[in-house]
């Protein structure tokens, strides 16, 4: 294209970057079609084959084994379901991925998201990647006809493969390969017009399975996310309370305690210097119960524990609240990390 | 002199009566809590009360309130409240109704020996104690037309002197001046504050309080802004 302005305007007062805009804009959309075809039969595959063991499972669950398999191949549905929706977001609309986790094996077919996304892999593994071989095979086949002339002779004789045109005749006359060529030309103004509305029909079934089924009222999500975020700064705003009353009430009364210790200290010694030491004595103790509240308040805005190896490892080691007699025990959903140990020689020692 | 203390915290309460006693004061009784330090005052019928503003159950301004109510079965007692922080507010709302023999300090003071019990001794005597912190303020959240631009830097220092509520010697003490030098100060601040004069302390740290306090209040930044 940029050839082509470039030989027909007078060189110079073309403006640079004009080339790309005299593409026909046709072919942009045709180019992007073909790559949403291609990720749709990707992930198509993938749906076919998960669906192959989904039924298969699902047949053996007759002789038993099936009850074994099923629970997995149905795990396998939602990370498949999700990155189709990546794919989707990708191309338009976006599409969020449910927020309620996967159900049980038993509950998918009451579950209305996991119905959904079932449906969505029985459609996607099947007439989606059928639309995807055509989308491909099209312009594989009209490029075949245009190159047609130039390996005429090796076709000499023999009958056209049906995909190359769509008719099936025997060659005899060399003319006729100006025919297969015209009929290529044809294909591919027919390929360029047909590819959006094949993609279009191969992400339907996703865009209409894999969306949210309440998307349409975005004011209840709204509503429900103002809720919780105001609730965690609620919770934020206690716990600030809390530290701030904790440092307050323990570890800033210890001090002033030490300073009026030390004041009398200083008046002791100007006058009996022998009864002096009992007061030091106290505010020794003072700094100590200082430390020891600073220390614990510490603890409590965040354990050491939790940093170095999480939720688990806190629950499994430690009774929950530092000082408590009572032993809390945590249960972990899935997604929540098991920090790893780290090696004793990067642990730094702690008293 | 007889004293009463109420401090929650119980090391800190006997820390204190050990140092006051150490001074050769008469500590009579101490109190963790409001009722017990009414009961106290009723029965012992003290000169001074040390009070800490957070007390159970809210640990919010126990102590205001507390000093309020004794102040008002036993008038003429001296409150010395202490803080582990400064609010303004707290002491105006300790001030309300006059500064004489009320005390408004920052917990750790009180290591400051002397100067702690010349504060005690000024409540006491029915005299006020302010610490400078709050003093500092109340002269830096007052707008520009509250005056205080007119007074040249010496006669800030002596207002907030004045405000924590010394006495002339005790100003012409801490400045190393001499006390007519204080008196033309103070008689220079009060004629550019258009304040009435006056020489009994208290009053004389009401009136600075209250001017302090009603160029503050009055003057939101948006008036700030407008008035220029």
């Amino acid at each position: 294209m940029d050839a082509t302005t470039g030989l027909a305007g007078t060189p110079g007062t073309d403006t640079p970057g004009a080339g790309p805009k005299t593409r026909p804009h046709f072919v942009r959309p045709a180019v992007v079609s073909f790559k949403q075809l291609f990720g749709g039969l990707c992930t198509g595959t993938l749906a076919m084959l998960l669906l192959a063991a989904l039924v298969a499972s699902w047949i053996l669950c007759v002789v038993g084994i099936g009850f074994l398999v099923l629970p997995v191949c149905l795990r396998a549905v939602r990370p498949l379901a999700d990155r189709e929706r990546l794919r989707l977001t990708r191309w338009g609309d976006p599409i969020v991925s449910p927020a309620a986790p996967v159900p049980a094996p038993r509950d998918h077919l009451v579950d209305p998201t996991a119905r959904r996304e079932l449906a969505w892999s029985a459609l996607h593994g099947t007439v989606d990647v059928a639309l995807g071989i055509i989308g491909l095979a099209l312009p594989i086949a009209a490029l075949g006809a245009l190159t047609f002339p130039l390996w005429l002779d090796l076709a000499v004789g023999q009958p056209i493969p049906a995909w190359a045109d769509g008719v099936s005749w025997v060659l005899d006359d060399r003319s006729h390969a100006l025919v297969v060529t015209a009929l290529g030309c044809v294909l591919v103004v027919a390929i360029l017009l047909v590819a959006p509305a094949l993609a279009w029909l191969q992400a339907v079934a996703g865009r209409l399975l894999l969306a949210p089924p309440d998307q349409g009222d975005m004011s209840i999500r709204i509503a429900e996310l103002t809720a919780t975020r105001a609730a965690a700064l609620d919770a934020h705003a206690v716990e600030l309370r809390r530290i701030e009353r904790a440092l307050h009430d323990g570890t800033q009364n210890r001090l002033v305690a030490v300073n009026v210790l030390l004041g009398g200290v200083r008046q002791a010694v100007l006058r009996v210097p022998a009864t002096a030491l009992e007061t030091i004595e106290r505010a020794q103790t003072a700094t100590e119960a200082a430390l020891a509240e600073l220390r614990s308040v510490a603890r409590t805005i965040l354990p050491p524990v939790l940093t170095d190896r999480g939720l688990r490892g806190r629950s499994t080691d430690w009774p929950l609240p530092a000082r408590s007699r009572v032993v809390c025990r945590s249960i972990c959903g899935r997604g929540v990390p098991r920090r790893p140990r780290r090696r004793p020689t990067s642990r730094s020692p702690r008293r | 002199m007889r004293i009463v203390i109420a401090e929650d915290d119980s090391l800190l309460r006997e820390g204190l009566a050990a140092l006051l006693r150490a001074e050769s004061l008469d500590v009579v009784a101490t109190a963790q809590d409001v009722p017990s330090l009414l009961e106290a005052v009723a029965a012992h019928h003290p000169d001074v009360a040390l009070v800490d503003v957070r007390m159970p159950p809210t640990h919010t301004d126990e102590g205001i309130v507390a000093a309020v109510e004794a102040r008002r079965r036993q008038p003429g007692l001296g409150v010395l409240v202490l803080s582990a922080y400064v609010e303004q507010a707290l002491a105006t709302d300790l001030m309300i109704a006059g500064a004489a023999g009320l005390g408004y300090l920052l917990k750790e003071r009180v290591g400051r020996v002397e100067s702690f019990l010349d504060a005690l001794h000024r409540v006491a005597d029915g005299g006020t104690a302010i610490d400078p912190e709050v003093v500092a303020q109340l002269l830096t959240t007052t707008r520009p037309d509250a005056g205080l631009d007119r007074l040249t830097p010496r006669e800030t220092e002596v207002l907030a002197l004045m405000a924590e509520g010394l006495g002339n010697s005790a100003i012409a003490d801490r400045l190393v001046v001499t006390e007519g030098a204080v008196h033309k100060h103070i008689r220079s601040i009060f004629a550019k504050l258009d304040l009435a004069p006056t020489e009994q302390t208290d009053r004389r740290v009401a009136a600075v309080l209250r001017h302090l306090d009603h160029a503050r209040r009055s003057g939101g930044w948006g008036e700030r802004d407008t008035a220029r």
